[in-house]
């Protein structure tokens, strides 16, 4: 995340202690979140490849 | 939506210049939760109207037996686009509107988590839908192969095809972004104090809902990817030619399928949720059960897609597990209704619009609902298949349903957002003429159903008239009914009277607490709850 959207995210606009440590958490839960929806995306078309080759 | 409107409020003034370029930039560019929830609900309006036109078309077609317009291949599209418009354009989009100008008010949020990628979700959507109306003007048409994209009609697509799977992956982006932040705001902005317990059912059911969009959605776009490999590269995934199953498809698109349906049904739960409280002025009834049975139903839906198939032909444990995991839910879905009804028992009630659409929704949701129940019995479903009775259940399910918690939460939320009270008289009007056109078109496509008239027909046999009709004028009166609520949101955005930060004489939550109409900034010291 760039410097300016940290800024803009509600976690840092708080200005509270742990804003940063919160920041952090955010787009560490977002990007577990993105890499299972791409997960589920692209195993489910090996998965159907790999059941092809059988 | 005046403070939203008023750049003069939100402190960013001069940032862009003046005239017509800075309004526009500051449109496209803004990452305030509230500014994104106006443009999600605008939209949404917009695309009622798109995918409403297509209906009365549709609807026009079927006045009477015979062909009355532009033949059977336009009126496949007409089905095909007005499907996928209203679910992925206007009522997901709905909701998401809500999502986006409610969820961060009512958890003390200042915005949501991640406000770009809020602003980059939105505007995939006018893309994607653009992609997909542009091919009403190819020369092969719009895609005609129903909603679903069953292979191996859908591989008959003309040059429509790779648009129509260009804007699906889109319009599933956009959602799964969304989703994505919703529950990384949800989990992480929350006010001190407020524990999961103590979020409000609107927040419950749009955690419930962002996670089943996580789940469900890719698998369609991995359906939709593998259907594009079949057709431009050569794979065999769906043709039974090259030793695939079209069967597959169907497994994998209700696999989405059936999470979609309470994708769009589960917000509106949270919308009612919050409405009748307000106006029975009592707490909800059940809190803690209205959580577990919402996520219950979510989890239920990921195990019964196959109930839409059972014509497909499966071995019979199959379509008792089907038929039965069907059943169950009704079980939580049991439980929402009872406690809605136990809230208003003995209630101070009064009935004002949102009270009418939501005690609306309790009673047609629940018709809708029995007919799913009548639809999951496999003998039964084997008659019923693919006849007007599955549509006049589904639009049971989505117009009463679905649509009235979005009505119900408009007007419910109008006056925070505009800072101005709607014309409660001409509400009621809206409501009266809404619930009643409805009943008109829906109703007697039960009856149609039932005595064989097949859906995605554009001619008829003769003794199915009288029913077609009704539903047609019904239909009408219907459409027409929704420019009565243009007219009222326009009105309260230009005027009104003033409305209190309460607005309701009792409502609970976060948001009643700032200012109506709702400041560009709200929340940027996180409030504290007891």
């Amino acid at each position: 995340m760039s410097a300016r959207s940290r800024q803009d995210s509600g976690a840092v606009a708080r200005g509270d202690d742990e804003g940063a440590a919160r920041a952090a958490k955010v787009r560490r839960s977002a990007w577990l979140l993105a890499g299972l929806a791409a997960f589920f995306y692209l195993g489910y078309i090996a998965w159907m490849i790999f059941k092809a080759q059988l | 939506m005046s403070t939203a409107i008023d750049t003069k409020a939100h402190g960013h003034e001069g940032e862009h210049g003046h005239g017509a370029l800075a309004w526009v930039l500051r449109w496209v560019t803004t990452t305030n939760h509230k500014d994104i929830g106006t443009l999600y609900l605008l939209f949404s309006l917009l695309m009622l109207f798109v995918g409403g036109a297509m209906a009365l078309y549709i609807r026009a077609e079927l006045f009477q037996p015979g062909i009355q317009f532009w033949g059977p291949q336009f009126f496949n599209s007409m089905t095909t686009v007005h499907a996928l418009v209203m679910v992925f354009a206007m009522i997901m989009p709905a909701f998401a509107g809500f999502a986006n100008w409610l969820i961060p008010l009512m958890i003390g949020a200042p915005d949501m988590a991640l406000p770009r990628l809020n602003n980059w979700s939105f505007w995939l959507l006018p893309f994607a839908v653009t992609l997909l109306l542009m091919t009403l003007f190819f020369p092969g048409g719009a895609p005609a192969g129903g909603w679903t994209m069953y292979p191996p009609l859908v591989l008959q697509t003309g040059d429509a095809f790779p648009f129509l799977i260009f804007a699906v992956h889109l319009l599933g982006v956009s959602s799964i972004l969304a989703a994505i932040n919703i529950i990384v705001t949800i989990m992480n902005l929350r006010a001190p104090g407020m524990a999961l317990l103590k979020m409000p059912m609107f927040v419950w059911a749009w955690l419930i809902t962002a996670y089943l969009l996580v789940l469900a959605m890719p698998v369609l776009a991995g359906g939709v990817t593998m259907l594009l490999t079949d057709r431009f590269f050569g794979t065999s995934f769906f043709a039974a030619a090259g030793g695939g199953d079209p069967v597959l498809f169907q497994h994998i698109f209700w696999f989405f399928g059936h999470p979609e349906v309470y994708i769009i049904i589960l917000p509106a739960f949270g919308i009612v949720s919050e409405i009748i409280p307000t106006f029975a002025r009592k707490p909800l009834f059940g809190y803690a059960a209205m959580v577990y049975a919402t996520a219950s139903i979510a989890f239920l839906s990921l195990v019964v897609w196959a109930h839409h198939m059972f014509t497909v032909g499966m071995p019979l444990a199959g379509q008792l597990f089907f038929m039965l995991s069907t059943m169950i839910i009704a079980v939580p879905t049991g439980v929402k209704i009872f406690n809605w009804t136990a809230t208003l028992w003995r209630g101070s009630l009064t009935f004002e619009t949102p009270m009418l659409f939501a005690l609306a929704f309790l009673f047609l949701f629940t018709l809708g609902g029995f007919s799913g129940l009548m639809l999951a019995i496999v003998p039964a479903d084997i008659q019923y298949h693919d006849t007007y009775f599955v549509v006049a259940h589904f639009h049971y399910v989505l117009v009463p349903g679905a649509l009235f918690g979005a009505l119900g939460g408009a007007y419910y939320w109008l006056p925070k957002m505009t800072g101005h009270m709607y014309d409660e008289k001409l509400g009621k009007l809206h409501f009266w003429l809404t619930a009643i056109f409805v009943n008109v078109t829906f109703f007697p496509q039960h009856f149609l159903g039932l005595a064989g008239m097949p859906r995605r027909i554009p001619d008829y046999a003769v003794q199915f008239t009288d029913f077609n009709a009704i539903s047609s004028i019904g239909a009408a009166g219907f459409g027409f009914s929704q420019l009565l609520f243009v007219y009222i949101v326009v009105k309260c955005i230009r005027g009104g009277e003033k409305a209190t930060a309460q607005v309701w004489e009792s409502p609970t939550g976060l948001e009643w607490t700032v200012p109506s109409p709702a400041p560009h900034h709200t929340f940027d010291e996180p409030p504290v709850i007891k």
